[in-house]
């Protein structure tokens, strides 16, 4: 049924947008009673899970220009995260745990529809192609945002370790 | 300048999207220039922590909000709706118990007087239950009224038959 089946992609859709845990669940309720509002509009011979999540998208965008989102900080990432497998190299770990957390932190600074596209193409593993199918774009709009989403985080990595190298 | 121009080609140049030439040029430039290289090599780093980045577990007590969403909206369940109003639960409970001990009368009259002990103790099990799930019903309409409302919040409220809690 659609709450078994959706009820994680939706949230963790949600969770990555908004950064914060208690937000993304009221937002994945939302989501869903829209959901069950729009199934008669849904058109058999498409892809479902597309469909949805293209719903999903831009019901939080929507709701991003309406709330103005980006004023508020983002739960830690070890909130929720499951522990992650570590490495062997202690050093090499916590470069990885901090990456992570710039990285989170980072998605606050994109513009919605960019970090919208980073969470579908680079954290949900689609492709561009599918990306580009949820997002209602262009592959090449898709691709031109991916590469504005990755030079923008690539740029906050490397000022963040030039700020490390300054501290010592 | 040119780093601006390898700087936006550095994600196609990551997929290894670019033509022979563009890629042959973007090498030979982040070989000279370590400001690019740094920034490649931290996109690369940011696109492997992205894929390692793991999906987080909803609450429980999300799920049960979810689950309640589409009751409201089976319009067969509408006719007996007033069947679930709290103020005749205990009606309804209390004629359970009599159809019950009408059944045993009429399907063993001879043996009604032994028997009716036994099945009137299963009868007043059979009452408390519908008691309790009459009190679970009036918990779960009043949290129907609490996404009621957040729905009627997220969409337009007119019209809906749904949205009469
Ligand atoms: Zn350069």
């Amino acid at each position: 049924m659609l709450v078994d089946l959706y009820t994680k992609k939706v949230f963790n859709m949600a969770y990555q947008f908004t950064g914060s845990h208690q937000e993304a669940e009221d937002l994945t309720q939302d989501i869903f009673v829209k959901l069950y509002r729009s199934l008669d509009k849904f058109d058999l011979g498409k892809n479902f899970t597309a469909w949805l999540l293209a719903l999903a998208k831009n019901y939080l965008i929507d709701e991003y220009r309406r709330t103005k989102w980006e004023k508020r900080s983002r739960d830690d990432f070890e909130d929720h995260a499951p522990t992650l497998a570590g490495t062997d190299d202690p050093e090499r770990g916590l470069a990885e745990e901090e990456t992570r957390n710039l990285l989170w932190s980072g998605l606050n600074q994109l513009p919605a529809e960019i970090r919208m596209a980073v969470i579908l193409k680079e954290i949900q593993g689609k492709t561009y192609e599918e990306t580009a199918e949820i997002s209602g774009v262009p592959v090449g709009t898709v691709k031109s945002r991916i590469s504005r989403g990755r030079l923008q985080l690539a740029k906050i990595l490397s000022q963040s370790s030039r700020e490390g190298e300054h501290d010592m | 300048m040119i780093c601006d121009k390898v700087q936006n080609l550095l994600s196609p140049y990551l997929d290894g999207e670019l033509a022979p030439r563009e890629r042959a040029e973007v090498d030979a430039h982040l070989a000279a220039c370590p400001e690019c290289a740094g920034l490649a090599a931290r996109m690369r780093a940011a696109v492997a922590a992205f894929a390692a980045f793991p999906d987080v577990d909803p609450s429980p007590a999300l799920r049960r909000r979810l689950l309640a969403i589409p009751e409201r909206s089976r319009r067969f369940r509408l006719d007996l709706d007033f069947l679930r109003r709290p103020v005749l639960q205990p009606f309804l409970a209390v004629a359970a118990g009599l159809l019950m001990l009408v059944s045993v009368y009429f399907a063993s009259p001879g043996s009604f007087q032994r028997s009716i002990n036994r099945e009137f103790h299963r009868g007043i099990g059979s009452i408390e239950k519908i008691y309790v799930r009459a009190g679970s019903l009036t918990d779960r309409i009043g949290d129907l009224a609490v996404t009621a409302y957040d729905s009627a919040k997220a969409v337009n409220p007119i019209g809906r038959a749904e949205n009469r809690y």
